[in-house]
């Protein structure tokens, strides 16, 4: 097992480092003079000399890759432009509000996906298969925002029982945290939650009509035996491969879905910097999500690792 | 279908290979399959509705009718009216427009960028391979929408931006399916035989093993403009999508988020966007069962 993580971690750096690097050039994708179309078109020359200069753009392409390097592994991720704070300070103060609705949407796409992927996929055609497909149809025509509307507009709007938007930070008032965190979590995970048990349930119907378990029946095991130990472990690699995948959908979905209920968090701050062509910020957000799903990745490859004993020695 | 059994069977006896393989996966597609049928109607539908906008929109979407405000449905204008006295149905029309645009575009972007390279790759093998495997690896790692969240904060907001942000985010996927379709091709016997008559590497790559490709990669066609819809639609409800007041789906629907009092503005552009997944969706599912031979109903 030593090993195998070894090697996957290894395997990981030529990705981090590609990916810092293909971050780092994204300013210098800008066509023409970045500077100067950064600056604005009435910008004078000194404004558009400044920019040049804070940018470190009048240096050679080299030094201001390796000091762009050397600050990542000091946590600097250079200054914004619209706010002249900087950038790791505005992500360490909104990637909480973030972090906070990820990780809620996560847990209810992993626990909704695989039950509802387990229970469709035992008992095809069950009235459990039928729900999965029908909520897989939903999701796919009814984009996660719209949801988001959807939910805002029966549960808050119309029948009032939760706030319409804002955030309270659940430590500081667990209740009223909570009620403003859960129509947002609730739509980005189960929106989540229907891919996953589709997957989910393709996995384990598949698993179901291998000849072991067919044995595993008739030696008289009860049905809950035969699922959970026989089963599961065997249909999990596909899920687990999807739901690591799926983080990265939870990460950008949570930036839209924060607009809906209007949440602050690394969404406002991605779209405010877009709009304000604040290249610092959103490289340093980039970086930060690059950072987070090639971990993510490499923890569910490790989970392969341990869930089937033939992936850790091949290693 | 009986009738056109009858009718196939009146017709001057054609010889089976001279039957076009364009019409009979068409038909396996389309006529045998009620889910491809849907989708393809409601396709063409709304592709006509959306490309044919500026002739079959009632009102000029960005015209201002004063003291017109949030009007409900009426004769004069289907769907009501927007906050700034504007007719939803031809705002609606114009943000299909838009949508589509973008996601032919990026589509046509990605599918040109990635399969090339995805060819090139499989086909050379070695370094090459590497280094073009390496930045797709690196693209994968990036989730989808931020990347072209980013490249957009490059290029600036607008919907030429947003074609050409999607299409750079679209292009890695391609070539992964391109490089495993053309690692399984280029060892069969038609490779060798095309090599052995002195073909050159260009002519095999495009005019044989591209050809023998393709059906995989036509499936993931429809569920990449799937996917440019959905983002283009998600730029535009975050307002870094087009520009106002130009209308894009996406906008539309974040406009309703703000009077949530009157539900059909959030309806009615929810449901075209629904309806052009849904068909998108469809009709991916219909080329997919019809080129897999282990699925199609004879």
């Amino acid at each position: 097992m030593g090993r195998y993580i070894l090697r996957r971690l290894i395997e990981s750096i030529p990705v981090v480092i590609l990916a810092s690097l293909l971050v780092f050039s994204l300013l210098h994708f800008i066509p023409g003079d970045p500077a100067s179309i950064l600056a604005g078109q009435d910008a004078t020359d000194e404004e558009v000399q400044a920019i040049r200069e804070s940018l470190g753009l009048n240096r050679p392409i080299l030094t201001q890759l390796t000091d762009w390097w050397l600050g990542l592994l000091q946590a600097d991720l250079g200054d914004s432009f619209r706010t002249g704070r900087p950038v790791i300070e505005m992500i360490r103060i909104n990637a909480l509000p973030t972090l906070e609705l990820a990780v809620v949407s996560y847990s209810i796409t992993l626990l909704l996906g695989i039950f509802f992927g387990v229970m469709a996929g035992v008992k095809v055609r069950s009235a459990w298969d039928w729900f999965v497909s029908l909520s897989t149809i939903f999701f796919i025509g009814i984009p996660n925002f719209v949801f988001g509307i959807l939910l805002l507009w029966a549960v808050a709007f119309s029948l009032g029982w939760l706030p319409i938007g804002g955030r309270v930070a659940v430590w500081d008032d667990p209740v009223a945290g909570l009620k403003t965190l859960a129509l947002p979590a609730l739509t980005l995970g189960t929106t989540q939650a229907a891919v996953l048990a589709r997957y989910t349930r393709t996995a384990v119907s598949q698993v179901t009509q291998q000849q072991y378990v067919t044995t595993a029946r008739a030696k008289g095991l009860t049905e809950r035996v035969v699922v959970m130990r026989h089963v599961l472990k065997n249909s999990l690699i596909p899920t687990i491969t999807l739901s690591g995948l799926q983080v990265a959908s939870i990460l950008t979905g949570s930036v839209v879905i924060e607009r809906v209920f209007s949440r602050p968090g690394l969404g406002r701050v991605v779209v405010d910097s877009v709009q304000a062509r604040d290249i610092p910020t959103i490289q340093g957000v980039l970086l930060v999500l690059v950072a987070v799903f090639i971990l993510v990745n490499l923890v569910a490859d490790l989970l392969y690792g341990v869930v089937d004993p033939r992936i850790r020695l091949e290693a | 279908m009986s009738e056109m059994a009858v009718e196939e069977r009146r017709a001057p006896a054609k010889p089976r290979a001279e039957r076009s393989l364009l019409w009979t996966t068409t038909r396996e597609i389309v006529l045998k399959n009620p889910m491809g049928m849907t989708g393809a109607i409601l396709l063409t539908v709304l592709v006509v509705a959306g490309l044919g906008a500026p002739l079959v929109a009632p009102h000029d979407p960005l015209e201002q009718f004063r003291g017109q405000r949030l009007l409900g449905p009426s004769t004069e204008f289907w769907l009501g009216t927007d906050a700034l006295s504007r007719d939803l149905f031809s705002r609606i029309l114009y943000g299909l427009r838009a949508s589509l645009l973008v996601s032919i575009f990026a589509t046509g972007l990605g599918v040109l960028i990635g399969v090339s390279a995805g060819l090139v790759a499989g086909y050379a093998g070695g370094l090459t391979d590497s280094i073009i495997m390496r930045l797709v690896d690196t693209m994968m790692a990036f989730p989808g929408l931020i990347l072209s969240i980013g490249l957009l904060a490059v290029f600036g907001v607008g919907i030429q931006s947003v074609a050409l942000a999607l299409g750079l985010g679209a292009w890695p996927g391609f070539t992964r399916l391109a490089r495993g379709q053309m690692l399984a091709e280029r060892s069969r016997d038609y490779v060798v035989a095309a090599r052995a008559l002195g073909a050159s590497s260009k002519r095999i790559i495009f005019r044989h093993i591209a050809i023998n490709a393709m059906p995989p990669l036509i499936v993931q066609c429809a569920l990449a403009m799937a996917t440019a819809v959905l983002a283009e639609a998600s730029l535009g409800f975050l307002g870094i999508g087009t520009v106002a007041p130009a209308p894009s789906l996406g906008s539309l629907i974040n406009d309703a988020r703000a009077r949530l009092e009157l539900p059909h503005l959030l309806i009615a552009p929810a449901a075209a966007l629904g309806l052009f997944l849904l068909s998108l969706n469809l009709l991916a599912d219909a080329i997919n069962d019809a080129m897999d031979p282990h699925r199609r109903r004879r």
